[in-house]
């Protein structure tokens, strides 16, 4: 089978962010930038598919000229095939599901698992894989945790809130959003970083887009108050603070 | 403007319900599968979809929701965040050509333009976005909806909308409990949280209990989950659930970057713990230092006072 999967390039989450003059924008300039942890989980799935059916994995990621690298990430861990989808716009998850969709419809429909990360750890929109879904009218899945083949379906685990788990069983194309605990995605080996630099990687561009919204301002959160230490034994602290969550901050 | 609003009966939808009727102008109310469920004595209208149960289906709730959309034409559809709204609200707002926003921690209008405050990079920063795009999609973090008085519960207009199943590519939906679980952490108030220093496992139950007094759901460390002391669904952090309760109890955990970026969002934090250097203590707004065999039965005594 034929897999394709979308990732994004995101600033690494251990970044301490600056901003720039104004407080609109962050400066990047610093940034180490990584695969974003979700898409890693897709990317791992459908290579381990591929490991399984000899089928071919194609990834593609929408962005700045620095998102090659993260590409090329990819296909050192195994993928086939790379698009990359120039532009230096900052494109919310609609817009880049538009792009991809607009770019690549002939290839996507032929491909019969498209797979991507439940969200982007940056601006956490987690719009992209249900509105690729749509523009392909396709099923989508998010939340995946455990993908099984059955002989004219799929079923699929959905991990949602409260330790509930969905299975689903779905016939037809699909586009999953994979999670957290699906599998552990593998580090890129040496010769597989020696015969990355040899697949191929093809360069489109996007055009430009009305942005939905502005940024007006940017903020860190506020700092706390520094810590009160409470003392005394453990009766004596746990009166003193029963107190003041009662009556200096009712929050009991 | 004009806000069509998802009101689930599994939520705290009183408060989203106050929330909405004090930001638009014009409101109405929908739910569905929910028959029995109270309303308070509103005069917007209120639909309810007579699907036979309110489950989650991806294709049914696409559908009702996007007939209720082309009916009522709204400016903003709100919903609260969670994973079936995010699950079927992406692909409506495409098919819309809506513009969508989740992870909202807080909505305002202002000279008729729509402000949107959400996180970024998982909390370490705070944007206010303009909205440009309307119509739009908001789903709001049920954690940052505002406490509210206690509403009357009253006997509003309701007007009921048929539904009918029909064949779509999902054959089937199963749920089953991957583990005993009672409050949630994603949307709790409180929030007891346990790391490495409660020992072993069966400690957990001492959280438990102080869960229990303050009606508080039970979180964990990343160390304790990776030790399968609890399941990984009551992790806090960054590769945990992301919490912002009123009350965060930190007991017996160090403190580590990974867990505080996970708990940044707490009104106020409590952490106990024997060592008085730990980390945690940093970014608390009271910290005990001490036993947490002794600090919790205290303090579970002392709570049940009353
Ligand atoms: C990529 C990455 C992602 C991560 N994501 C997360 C995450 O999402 N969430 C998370 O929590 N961690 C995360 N971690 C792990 C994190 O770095 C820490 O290892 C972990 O949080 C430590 O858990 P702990 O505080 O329970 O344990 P420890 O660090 O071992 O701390 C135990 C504490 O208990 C105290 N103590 C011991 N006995 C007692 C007693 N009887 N009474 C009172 N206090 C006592 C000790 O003084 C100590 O401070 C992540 C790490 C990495 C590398």
């Amino acid at each position: 089978m034929n897999y394709f999967v979308c990732l994004k390039q995101v600033p690494d989450t251990t970044t301490r962010f600056q901003l720039k003059e104004g407080e609109k924008e962050v400066d990047l300039s610093a940034v180490k930038w990584v695969i974003n942890p979700y898409d890693e989980f897709a990317l791992e799935e459908a290579i381990q598919w591929s490991e399984k059916d000899s089928g071919k994995v194609e990834v593609c990621a929408v962005g700045p000229a620095q998102t090659k690298e993260a590409l090329r990430t990819a296909l050192a861990m195994g993928a086939h095939s790379g698009v990359h989808v120039h532009t230096e716009q900052s494109l919310d998850s609609l817009q880049t599901a538009q792009v991809i969709f607009d770019s690549l419809s002939e290839k996507l429909k032929k491909t019969d698992v498209i797979f991507c990360g439940r969200s982007a750890v940056d601006w956490n929109f987690g719009a992209f894989g249900g509105a690729l879904a749509q523009l392909l009218n396709r099923t989508y899945i998010s939340l995946a945790v455990k993908i099984e083949k059955k002989e004219n379906s799929l079923e699929i685990l959905r991990s949602v809130e409260g330790g509930l788990v969905e299975i689903l069983e779905v016939t037809g194309p699909v586009v999953i959003s994979v999670t957290k605990g699906i599998n552990t995605p593998r580090y890129p080996s040496l010769p597989g970083i020696m015969k990355a630099k040899n697949k191929p990687i093809e360069t489109l561009s996007a055009p430009s887009f009305e942005p939905h919204f502005t940024v007006e301002h940017l903020s860190f959160p506020k700092p706390r108050p520094s810590v009160q230490m409470i003392e005394g034994t453990a009766d004596e602290q746990a009166q003193k603070l029963v107190r003041l969550l009662k009556e200096k901050e009712q929050v009991l | 403007m004009k806000a069509l609003v998802f009101i689930e009966s599994s939520s705290d939808y009183f408060k989203l319900i106050r929330y909405a009727q004090s930001l638009f102008e014009e409101v109405c109310f929908f739910t569905i599968g929910s028959e029995d469920m109270l309303w308070p004595d509103i005069s917007s209208p209120i639909f309810r979809v007579l699907k036979k149960d309110s489950s989650y289906h991806p294709c049914y709730f696409s559908k009702i929701v996007s007939d209720l959309y082309d009916q009522e034409k709204p400016d903003v559809l709100l919903a609260l965040d969670h994973s079936s709204n995010r699950d079927f609200l992406p692909g409506l707002s495409m098919s819309k050509k809506a513009s969508f926003f989740s992870d909202v921690s807080e909505v305002r209008l202002q000279d008729h333009s729509l402000f949107i405050q959400k996180p970024l990079y998982t909390g370490k920063l705070s944007a206010q976005l303009k909205v440009l795009q309307k119509p739009c999609v908001i789903l709001l973090n049920p954690s940052a909806l505002p406490l509210t008085q206690k509403y009357e519960k009253g006997t509003p207009q309701i007007q009921d909308i048929p539904f009918e199943p029909f064949d779509t590519p999902i054959k089937k939906i199963t749920r089953v409990q991957s583990s005993q679980v009672k409050k949630q952490i994603n949307s709790a108030e409180k929030i007891v949280s346990g790391g490495r220093g409660m020992g072993e496992a069966k400690n957990f139950e001492l959280l438990e209990k102080l869960a229990e007094t303050i009606s508080a759901a039970v979180g964990a460390s990343r160390a304790v989950v990776d030790a399968g002391w609890v399941p990984h669904h009551m992790q806090v952090g960054q590769t945990g659930t992301l919490v912002s309760p009123k009350l965060y109890i930190a007991c017996g955990i160090s403190g580590a970057i990974q867990h505080l970026v996970g708990i940044q969002g707490a009104q106020v934090i409590v952490a106990i713990n024997k060592d008085a250097s730990a980390p945690i203590f940093k970014k608390s707004n009271y910290g005990l230092v001490g036993d947490v065999f002794e600090i919790i039965p205290a303090l579970i005594k002392e709570l049940s006072k009353a």
